[in-house]
This record gives C-alpha cells, sequence and structure tokens, in this order.
C-alpha cells in the first residue's frame, strides 16, 4: 500500500483498536504492524500525541507474564473522534468504489 | 543497535525535553523491548522493526515544540516549532516557510512604522508646547492647538495601528501554528527508511 496513504489511517486504526478493548503498547504496535507494513516505532509518538489531545487515558495493570504494562482506555473525546473519522473513512471508501465501478462497468 | 544503544540515542537526541516527558517516552520504548523480548525476538530485532530513531526522535521533537508553541505564545517558540517540524522532512513545510518569513517581515515592518508614527505625533504634541512657551520664531499659521492636536492624533493613530498589527501577528501565529499541527496529523506514524 501506498505510504502517503497508509499515515492518515494509524489514527483511525488505533481508535478502533480501543474502542473495542483497552491495549496496551505493544499490542496495539504488534496488530498493526502485522496488517500494515510502518516502522513500529512511529506509532509511540502517535500514541503520544493522541493521549496529550485527551484522546486516551492511560493506566498500569499487572501482567500475568512479566511486570506492569501502561493500558490505553478511550475517553469519550476518544470516541467521537473515531466515530467522525470512521465516517470519513467510509465516505471515502465508498466514493473510491462508485468510480471504480463505473470504469469497470463503462469497460 | 541493541537496547541499550537504541535508547542511550533516543534519551540523547530528547535530552531538552522536560523530564517527565522524557521519562515517559523511554518508559514506552522499555515496556516495548520487554514485551517483544519475550516473544522470543532479538534485541537487534526488536530495534529493525522499531526503525530509525532519529525519526522517531525527530516526531516526538516536533509534536513538542508545537505543544510549547500552543501553551507559550512567543516568536522563538513558533520559530522552534517550524524548525522542528521541518526537521521531519516534509516538503511543503519548507514551501510554508517562505510566505511564513514574508508574512512575518511586513508583520515587523507594520509595527516599525506604526512606533514611527506614534513617536512623530508624540514628538509634536511635545515641540507644541515649544511654540506656545518658548520665544521662538515661527510662522504664525502654525498655532499651539493645532500642532498639539495633530501630534495627539498622531500618536494615537499610530497606537491603533500598533494595536492592529499586534492582533495580526496573533493571527499568522495561530493560521502558523494550526498548518504545524495538520502536518504532523497527516505525517504522523512514517515509515522512517521510506521517507527519510
Amino acid at each position: 500500500m501506498n505510504i502517503q496513504f497508509k499515515k492518515g489511517v494509524l489514527e483511525l486504526l488505533v481508535l478502533s483498536m480501543l474502542a473495542k478493548k483497552d491495549c496496551y503498547g505493544y499490542e496495539l504496535v504488534s496488530s498493526i504492524s502485522k496488517e500494515v507494513h510502518i516502522s513500529e516505532g512511529t506509532i509511540y509518538p502517535l500514541l503520544k500525541r493522541l493521549k496529550d489531545q485527551g484522546y486516551f487515558s492511560t493506566y498500569l495493570k499487572e501482567s500475568t507474564e512479566g511486570p506492569s504494562r501502561k493500558y490505553y482506555k478511550l475517553t469519550t473525546l476518544g470516541r467521537k473522534e473515531k466515530n467522525e473519522l470512521e465516517m470519513e473513512w467510509d465516505d471515502f471508501v465508498m466514493k473510491v468504489n462508485n468510480i471504480i465501478k463505473e470504469e469497470e462497468e463503462s469497460e | 543497535m541493541n537496547k541499550k544503544e537504541f535508547l542511550e540515542k533516543l534519551k540523547f537526541m530528547l535530552s531538552d525535553l522536560p523530564d517527565t516527558e522524557l521519562d515517559e517516552i523511554v518508559y514506552d520504548y522499555q515496556e516495548h523491548f520487554e514485551s517483544a523480548l519475550m516473544q522470543g525476538k532479538s534485541e537487534v530485532e526488536v530495534c529493525e522493526d522499531l526503525g530509525d530513531v532519529r525519526v522517531i526522535a525527530r516526531q516526538y521533537r516536533a509534536s513538542a515544540k508545537i505543544e510549547k508553541a500552543s501553551a507559550n505564545k512567543t516568536i522563538p517558540n513558533i520559530f522552534n516549532a517550524i524548525f522542528a517540524t521541518v526537521a521531519l522532512g516534509f516538503f511543503n513545510v519548507v514551501i510554508v516557510l517562505g510566505p511564513f518569513m514574508a508574512a512575518f517581515g511586513i508583520i515587523v515592518g507594520m509595527f516599525g512604522a506604526s512606533i514611527g508614527i506614534s513617536l512623530g505625533g508624540l514628538a509634536t504634541a511635545v515641540s507644541s508646547f515649544g511654540v506656545a512657551y518658548l520665544p521662538i520664531d515661527i510662522p504664525s499659521s502654525i498655532s499651539f492647538p493645532i500642532l498639539f492636536f495633530t501630534g495627539i492624533g498622531l500618536a494615537c493613530l499610530g497606537i491603533l495601528f500598533f494595536i492592529c498589527t499586534y492582533y495580526l501577528l496573533k493571527v499568522l501565529y495561530i493560521i502558523t501554528l494550526r498548518y504545524l499541527k495538520w502536518n504532523l496529523n497527516v505525517i504522523k506514524g512514517t515509515k522512517g527508511g521510506e521517507m527519510a
């Protein structure tokens, strides 16, 4: 996938994952990098920025396998942002699909 | 590169950030290393997956500088924010730097002009006392009240001009900040190697 394209989608990916359940950093990073080819290290600056913007809060929780982990939890503001981004995304995909289908029909 | 080198380099590149910020950032990568190592990855592998530490550090720096410029509206702060964002390597920021500098230059010029007009007016008003009380030979058409009120009027005009310019500077500041933030949102999460 085109790199320019991936960049804008990352925020939506993170917010969507957190809308389902609270996650710790590595969980988010490894799930995203499995699907989208991206430097794992650049997701953390994004997480910090979104946290600073108030989209989620963090808390520490003990893990069964080792030291405690920092979990990210979506705030009301974050949920609102996620819904808006998702709507924009759906709208975008629909419009692109319309054009692709038109092209195919005219061929 | 191993874990220690990665963290040391990150700390070094972010050493001018507040300690609390830096601790939080370093903590995230420490936890990342711990989790990834537990999955059976080697330190070198983890570093490779994380990507270029310089690119990561630049992203934190740009965020931090923009935050600082938002919280603390000073001219040096906005310049730092612009340069930190330009350091991310996005050409469009370089493009905006030109118009920003031009607009900034014009505003500085307007400040100069407004101060000049105010001082000129003030000097005129003060000198009118000379006309009134000192035995200076001046054409009779220039009387004390005309000179005095013209001076005061000019000074007021200059001050008004100054205030308008100040608001203009504020608007430029806010627009620039918004543009920088927008850039950060567009570029966040870039693959280091591909962009840099």
